[in-house]
């Protein structure tokens, strides 16, 4: 009995003891080992090589920072991304750090609320002072900054050096030399431009360049700005000599059933002489060679038209957010802070693909044409545009490449095609 | 204490409940529970979405009354899209259906060889996933390396060639009959199972009385087969309306929305231009045509199929 009652006391205080201890404890640990703050990176993944970078990205910060502050990644693949995006950001835990698109998507997201401003950002962290200016300017909406770009790109005339030097012909400045190159090469056989027009896409690449060369940066900005309307003859005119273009064949046969990836097939084989396509090609270009390109081939920008000063497109292809709902705005800014960092862009020319945004990305592991694009892209200023799928929101752009590729099959006349391109845009954004 | 219903008097509800409580509990109010949450709410749901103009990223909808439906009747990618489920569908009756049967009819009558075999072959494109089905033939039908062109070209049927997705007029058809390769399998298995059932002494009455194939087929086996038509029948017509894998990996509606069908520009409208209300309406639209259709060919060109 008494041995019963010893032992009853004796475990009471011992777990007495072990509550004071453990409340001791409780109290203890978050003075010394504090959760790390969590945050969560949503982010689009196009290619094979972007997940792996992507992983690298994560894995680096998180064995150095991942006490303090701990990613996570989570993705979708290029086409799906838009989809999910929306479900997303609008859901109650929404991600800290989030891809979104430049131009009009980016406007859709901020006007939503769900973009914080990143103004603050940029000045504690000095981003505009080495990112490439054009990608900040892109940033810009009002007086404030809302995304990071971290990869940019640039659309340019890609040529095959050995079938220029075959034929004799010189790097054009002027839009009737390129002409006259084209109808060299289509007299030699060759095919003067691809196209690879199936995704519907590819063809605004030429489009907006013409547009822009031809009737100047002020009028393509109108048009994407909702200041001119689509039935403006600029745009009128600009798709009749794509119109053209596709009917004196200056493009390969069946452009509108062939993809951007398998046109690498004629392309490699010397089929065609050129080729207007976004930097973020190069990728394939370059092939499996550790340096650019499986075939001999050079770029030149889209050259002047009627004398204007030509302006080549650069674009922001990778942009970052942080969500205006996130509790860590902070550390999200450092993790941004820590992807446009020198060794994180230079690693991402390693994994991924040119090029990076971040003037301080070291380059020299690059051919020496994407050097030159790299630095040509770095000193575009700020004076430049992005493609129409980029500037307008989807439902515009949508239509516009539809439109753009009927009259390219013949099946509907270039004025009709920008009167289905405004009519959209009235539902959109209204009357102009 | 149990009630029995007097014979010829269907029991009343209750009545059945307090005698079969767990039938009725387990088979009849949980189902309808399920089906009630999962399939009832979300189209009540879409209905009441499509009286709206939402975005997807605010919580704020406008009430717009009937303002997308209006606008859809005027829709011009909405009338063709329309267009191109009955083209689907009118495509898939006629290839996959009939070949289906064909296929089945000369499998049971050993007119093929090796009939496991081709069931096999015929079958196994139904297990594939469509977005497979679309990759794979958009290798086989590009215009630059595709196998298709190059056999056509070399059995001297070169005049045939076409761009399959590039020519607005033919790339909803090519889109349709790839997809009826997939489906083939399906129709072919339901008539190989039904002509199983038809009594082996009908076939050779009228082999004895000098019916050849043709005619066997044609007043034998199809009229006895009318219960296994109308559920393939229905099957196609609902594997045509909801149409969108193979739209959304081989054409994305292209060229110039020609290919554009119900279910992708659902798909467009809601999550690509984020107006869920005006894709909401679309849905409802696609729920009313399939059910309109399938009242049409139950109650007309189906009449009675399944009276037994």
């Amino acid at each position: 009995m008494k041995m019963t009652l010893f032992s009853r006391r004796a475990i009471a205080r011992c777990a007495m003891a072990a509550v004071l201890l453990s409340s001791v404890a409780g109290l203890a640990v978050p003075a010394f080992a504090a959760d790390p703050v969590e945050l969560r990176y949503f982010y689009r993944a196009p290619w094979p090589s972007s997940e792996i970078y992507a992983n690298w990205l994560i894995d680096e910060w998180n064995k150095k920072n991942g006490d303090r502050i701990h990613v996570t990644g989570a993705s979708v693949d290029g086409e799906t991304y838009k989809t999910k995006q929306t479900i997303e950001l609008a859901s109650s835990n929404p991600p800290d750090v989030f891809y979104s698109w430049e131009g009009g998507r980016a406007q859709e997201v901020i006007k939503n609320g769900f973009a914080a401003d990143l103004t603050p950002y940029y000045a504690k962290y000095g981003w505009d002072k080495f990112l490439v200016p054009a990608s900040v300017s892109l940033a810009t909406f009002g007086d404030k900054k809302y995304f990071v770009p971290t990869e940019i790109g640039a659309s340019v005339v890609w040529y095959r050096k050995d079938l220029y030097e075959k034929l004799g012909l010189k790097v054009p400045t002027t839009w009737d030399e390129l002409m006259a190159n084209a109808e060299a090469g289509k007299k030699a056989g060759l095919w003067p431009f691809l196209l690879a027009n199936q995704k519907k896409w590819p063809s605004q690449f030429m489009w907006s360049a013409i547009l822009v060369n031809k009737f100047g940066l002020d009028t393509y900005q109108g048009l994407v700005n909702n200041t001119i309307p689509w039935t403006d003859p600029s745009a009128v005119e600009t798709t009749k000599i794509m119109a053209d273009l596709a009917k004196a064949d200056m493009f390969e046969p069946s452009f509108n059933s062939i993809d951007v990836g398998p046109a690498m097939v004629p392309w490699s084989q010397g089929k065609a002489l050129h080729w207007y396509q976004g930097s973020f090609n190069l990728g394939r270009f370059r092939g499996d060679q550790p340096k650019c390109c499986v075939v001999p081939m050079d770029y030149f920008p889209m050259p002047s038209i009627d004398g204007k000063k030509p302006v080549m497109s650069v674009f922001a292809e990778d942009t970052i957010m942080i969500h205006a709902k996130s509790p860590h705005k902070d550390e999200a800014a450092e993790f941004v802070d820590w992807m446009i960092s020198k060794p994180a862009m230079t690693e991402k020319l390693a994994i991924d693909k040119p090029f990076p945004s971040s003037t301080q990305g070291d380059l020299s592991s690059l051919s020496e044409m994407e050097q030159r694009l790299g630095k040509e892209m770095a000193s575009a200023g700020q004076f430049t545009f992005m493609h129409v799928d980029h500037a307008t929101p989807p439902a515009i752009s949508d239509r516009f490449l539809d439109s753009l590729q009927g009259v390219l099959a013949g099946a509907i006349t270039p004025e009709d095609a920008m009167q289905q391109t405004e009519d959209e845009a009235v539902r959109t954004r209204g009357k102009i | 204490m149990t009630t029995s219903p007097r014979s010829g008097e269907s029991p009343g509800f209750f009545a059945f409940a307090r005698e079969h409580t767990f039938v009725t509990i387990f088979g009849i109010l949980m189902p309808l529970a399920v089906f009630a949450v999962f399939v009832g709410y979300p189209i009540l749901f879409t209905i009441y979405l499509s009286l709206f103009e939402w975005n997807g990223m605010t919580p704020d909808k406008t009430f717009v009354g009937l303002e997308n439906y209006r606008h859809m009747i005027g829709d011009s990618h909405f009338q063709i899209a329309l267009i191109n489920n009955f083209k689907w569908l009118a495509v898939t009756l006629a290839f996959p259906v009939l070949a289906g049967l064909l296929i089945a009819y000369a499998l049971r009558n050993r007119i093929l060889p090796a009939a496991a075999l081709v069931r096999t072959i015929i079958f196994f494109p139904v297990t594939m996933s469509l977005i497979s089905v679309g990759l794979m033939f958009l290798l086989i039908l590009n215009p630059l390396f595709g196998a298709f062109d190059t056999v056509l070209r070399s059995v001297g049927l070169g005049f045939l060639v076409t761009e399959w997705f590039g020519n607005y007029k033919v790339a909803i058809y090519t889109l349709a009959i790839v997809s009826g390769w997939a489906f083939t399998g399906m129709p072919m298995i339901f008539y190989y199972a039904g002509l199983g059932d038809v009594p082996k002494e009908t076939f050779d009455a009228a082999r004895i009385e000098g019916a050849g194939h043709w005619r066997m087929l044609t007043k034998v086996a199809i009229p006895q087969l009318r219960p296994v038509t109308a559920v393939v029948v229905m099957l196609t017509l609902f594997e045509s309306l909801r149409a969108f894998d193979l739209v959304a990996v081989m054409t994305k509606g292209a060229p110039f929305g020609y290919t554009n069908v119900l279910g992708y520009i659902v798909y467009l409208e809601s999550f690509w231009n984020t107006r869920f209300g005006y894709g909401a309406a679309i849905s409802v639209a696609i729920l009313a045509v399939s059910a309109l259709m399938a009242l049409i060919i139950l109650k007309k060109l189906m009449k009675g199929a399944f009276d037994v």
